[in-house]
C-alpha cells in the first residue's frame, strides 16, 4: 500500500481517546436532566498518529466540535480517558491543563481574534502567556507572520482584514508556541471556496514543513479529501466509521459516509443521469472505479485486440488522500463487448448497468443510489 | 408679605459661591466615579463570570451578588443617603460634608457599574475567552487581559452614561451639607426666588454632562478599532 506523505502507520499515537463520552444536561437537576439532555459524544475511541492530518466529519450537532474540545479539555469528558502526547488529559488539574494547552494550538470557525489588538499583538499573546522575553517575542511574531504571508499586516487590526487573512492570523497565533498539535474547528467554514483552498494549503504546509499533527473538524467532505490522511465520520455523538481517507472514499460502509462522499465527488451518475445516458448511449454501460495502480488507468487495454469499442460517457478523476481517485462510466459496443467487460472486471471494481434495451441494476449500485436518494 | 423675585446675578457675591459649588460637585462625582467605577468593574466581572456557563459558574454566588445589586438600586438616593448614615459615620468619621456624601454615592455607583459591566460583557463575543483559554491563559487572565479590552469601547460609553447619574445623585448631597451645584441651585436660587441662579447652575450642569459625553465618545472611538 502506498502511504500518503506524512501518513503514520499508527504505531505512534499522539492522541488516544478511549471510550470517551460527554453529556450536556438538560434543564433541571440529577438523573432526569441527563435523560433529557444530549449525549454530545457517545463512547468514542480513536487513535490519532503523530504527524498525520486527521479529519472528523459530521453534520452540525453530530458532536464533532465537542469531541475536539475534549482533546484540549475546553470541555471535560464525563467518561473514558484521553491521552495527549503521554499526558492523561482526563486527570489533569487547572495548572496541568494550562501547560497542556500551550502545546495544542487551536483555530476557530469565527477566528476569535482579539479585535482590540493588532495582528502582531494577537500573535504575541500566547508568547506572553508562555513568559517569553520581549526580544524573543518580537522575532517569533515576525517569523510567524512571514510564514503565513502577512508580514505587511502586523500593525493592522483584525477588522481591517479579509476572512482568509483573519484565519491566517488565527493559524499564526495558534502556532506561536510551536505546538505539536493543531486543532482546526471548522477553520474554513466561514470562508469562500478560493480562500478555503488558500487556508487548506497553509494547513498542509503546517503539517509537512513543521510536522504538526492536525485534527480537522469539518462538515465538508471536500476539505477531508484535500488535506486529511485519516478520517472519522460522526453521527449522533458516535464515530460510525473511521480509517484511511482513500479507503473510506473507495469503500464507504455507512449511509452517513455515503452522503458525505456524494457531496465531494460527482463522478458517479445519479439515477436520472443514468436514464439520460441510456437514451444517448444504447450500448453496454459500466461504471469503473479507477484502481490506484500508480501508473494511471489505461482505458485502451481492455479493447485492444477485441472487436469492441469503449467510449467514456461520464465520470471524473480527482485526488483523495494524495492518491488518484474517481470513476469512469463507459459505453461498450461491438460483438466482443462481453470479453471487454471481463477484462475490466479483472482490473478494477466494475458496476454493470446493462444496456438500454436490457438494463441491469447491480445490487450494490441500487443500494448506493437509494442512499443518495435518502440524502 | 409680598416677596419679590430678585432674578439677578452678582459676580462679586454669586461667583465665588458658584466656583465653590462646582469644586464640590466635581470632587464628589469624580471620587464616586473613580472608586465606584473600579470596584464596580470587579463586581461586574464577578457577576459575569458566575453566571450560568461562566468561568466560575455558581448559581449561589451569582444569586447573592445579583440580589445585593437589586437591593440597593431601587432605593431613591435621598433615602439611601440618610438610611446608611451609621455606616457613613463608621467609615468616614462624619455624617456631614463632601466626605459623607462620597460614601453613599460610591456604593450606589458600584452596584450601577456592576450591572453595566455585566451587560456589556455578556454582549461581548465569548469566543475570545475560549481562544485565550485554548492558548493556556488562566481564567483571570482571559477575563482581564482579553475580555475587558474587547469590551472597552462600550464600557467607556457606559461610564460616560454613569457620570450623568452620579451628577444627579450629587444634587441631593446638599441634604448632608456637602454643597455642590444642586445645593447651590436650591439654596441660592429656589429658596431666594432667584431664577437666574438656578439657570446658571443648570447651565453649568449641562456643560459638565456635554463635556463628559464628548470625552467618553472620543475615548471610545480611540479604543474601537473597527
Amino acid at each position: 500500500m502506498s502511504a500518503a506523505p506524512g501518513t503514520s502507520t499508527g504505531a505512534d499515537p499522539i492522541i488516544v481517546l478511549d471510550g470517551v463520552s460527554k453529556f450536556f444536561a438538560g434543564r433541571g437537576r440529577g438523573e432526569a436532566s441527563v435523560a433529557r439532555g444530549v449525549r454530545a459524544v457517545d463512547d468514542v475511541s480513536l487513535r490519532i498518529a503523530r504527524g498525520e492530518v486527521f479529519g472528523v466529519v459530521g453534520y452540525s450537532g453530530a458532536g464533532k466540535s465537542t469531541l475536539v474540545r475534549l482533546i484540549n479539555a475546553l470541555e471535560r469528558a464525563d467518561a473514558g480517558t484521553i491521552d495527549v502526547d503521554g499526558r492523561r488529559v482526563t486527570e489533569l488539574g487547572e495548572r496541568g491543563l494550562r501547560d497542556l494547552r500551550a502545546d495544542i494550538g487551536m483555530v476557530f470557525q469565527q477566528f476569535n481574534l482579539f479585535g482590540a489588538r493588532t495582528v502582531a499583538r494577537n500573535v504575541e499573546y500566547p508568547l506572553r502567556l508562555a513568559g517569553w522575553s520581549r526580544d524573543r517575542r518580537r522575532a517569533r511574531v515576525a517569523e510567524l507572520l512571514e510564514f503565513v504571508g502577512l508580514s505587511d499586516k502586523a500593525r493592522s487590526y483584525p477588522a481591517q482584514l479579509s476572512g482568509g487573512q483573519k484565519q491566517r492570523v488565527g493559524i499564526a497565533r495558534a502556532l506561536a508556541t510551536s505546538p505539536h498539535i493543531l486543532l482546526a474547528d471548522e477553520a474554513t467554514s466561514a470562508l469562500d471556496p478560493e480562500t478555503t483552498r488558500d487556508v487548506l494549503d497553509l494547513l498542509r504546509r503546517v503539517n509537512r514543513e513543521l510536522g504538526v499533527t492536525i485534527v480537522v473538524i469539518t462538515h465538508e467532505m471536500s476539505v477531508v479529501q484535500y488535506v486529511c490522511h485519516k478520517v472519522a465520520v460522526m453521527e449522533d455523538g458516535k464515530v460510525v466509521e473511521h480509517g484511511d481517507v482513500y479507503q473510506i472514499f473507495a469503500d464507504p460502509q455507512t449511509q452517513a459516509t455515503c452522503r458525505f462522499i456524494q457531496t465531494a465527488l460527482k463522478d458517479r451518475p445519479a439515477p436520472d443521469v443514468v436514464a439520460r445516458l441510456r437514451e444517448r448511449h444504447p450500448g453496454r454501460l459500466v461504471v469503473v472505479t479507477l484502481p490506484d495502480t500508480g501508473r494511471g488507468f489505461d482505458v485502451t487495454a481492455f479493447t485492444t485486440g477485441l472487436d469492441a469499442r469503449a467510449a467514456v460517457v461520464y465520470g471524473g478523476v480527482t485526488e483523495v488522500g494524495d492518491r488518484p481517485f474517481g470513476s469512469l462510466t463507459l459505453e461498450l459496443t461491438g460483438p466482443q463487448t462481453e470479453d471487454a467487460v471481463t477484462r475490466l472486471r479483472d482490473a478494477a471494481p466494475v458496476v454493470d448497468l446493462g444496456t438500454a434495451a436490457d438494463p441491469l441494476d447491480d445490487a450494490r449500485w441500487v443500494e448506493s443510489i437509494a442512499r443518495k436518494e435518502g440524502a | 408679605m409680598i416677596v419679590h423675585a430678585t432674578n439677578e446675578w452678582t459676580w462679586d457675591y454669586d461667583g465665588p459661591l458658584l466656583r465653590q459649588a462646582i469644586g464640590e460637585t466635581l470632587q464628589m462625582v469624580l471620587a464616586a466615579l473613580v472608586i465606584g467605577g473600579i470596584i464596580g468593574l470587579v463586581y461586574g466581572l464577578a457577576l459575569y463570570s458566575t453566571r450560568r456557563g461562566g468561568l466560575y459558574q455558581s448559581r449561589w454566588a451569582y444569586g447573592v451578588l445579583s440580589f445585593v445589586v437589586n437591593l440597593i438600586r431601587p432605593i431613591p438616593f435621598i433615602i439611601f443617603l440618610t438610611a446608611v448614615r451609621p455606616a457613613t459615620l463608621a467609615i468616614t468619621g462624619t455624617t456631614l460634608g463632601v466626605q459623607a456624601a462620597i460614601f453613599p454615592m460610591t456604593v450606589v455607583t458600584i452596584v450601577a457599574t456592576a450591572r453595566l459591566v455585566e451587560q456589556n460583557l455578556v454582549s461581548a463575543d465569548p469566543g475570545v475567552i475560549e481562544a485565550a483559554r485554548a492558548m493556556g491563559a488562566s481564567k483571570v487572565n482571559a477575563l482581564v487581559r482579553v475580555l475587558v479590552p474587547e469590551a472597552l469601547a462600550p464600557l467607556i460609553l457606559g461610564y460616560a452614561f454613569l457620570f450623568v447619574g452620579i451628577l444627579d445623585m450629587s444634587a441631593v448631597a446638599g441634604a448632608v451639607g456637602a454643597g455642590g451645584l444642586g445645593n447651590f441651585a436650591i439654596q441660592y436660587g429656589y429658596n431666594r426666588y432667584n431664577d437666574v441662579v438656578t439657570w446658571v447652575a443648570v447651565a453649568v450642569i449641562i456643560v459638565l454632562v456635554q463635556l463628559a459625553q464628548m470625552l467618553g465618545n472620543t475615548l471610545a472611538r480611540r479604543v474601537l478599532h473597527r
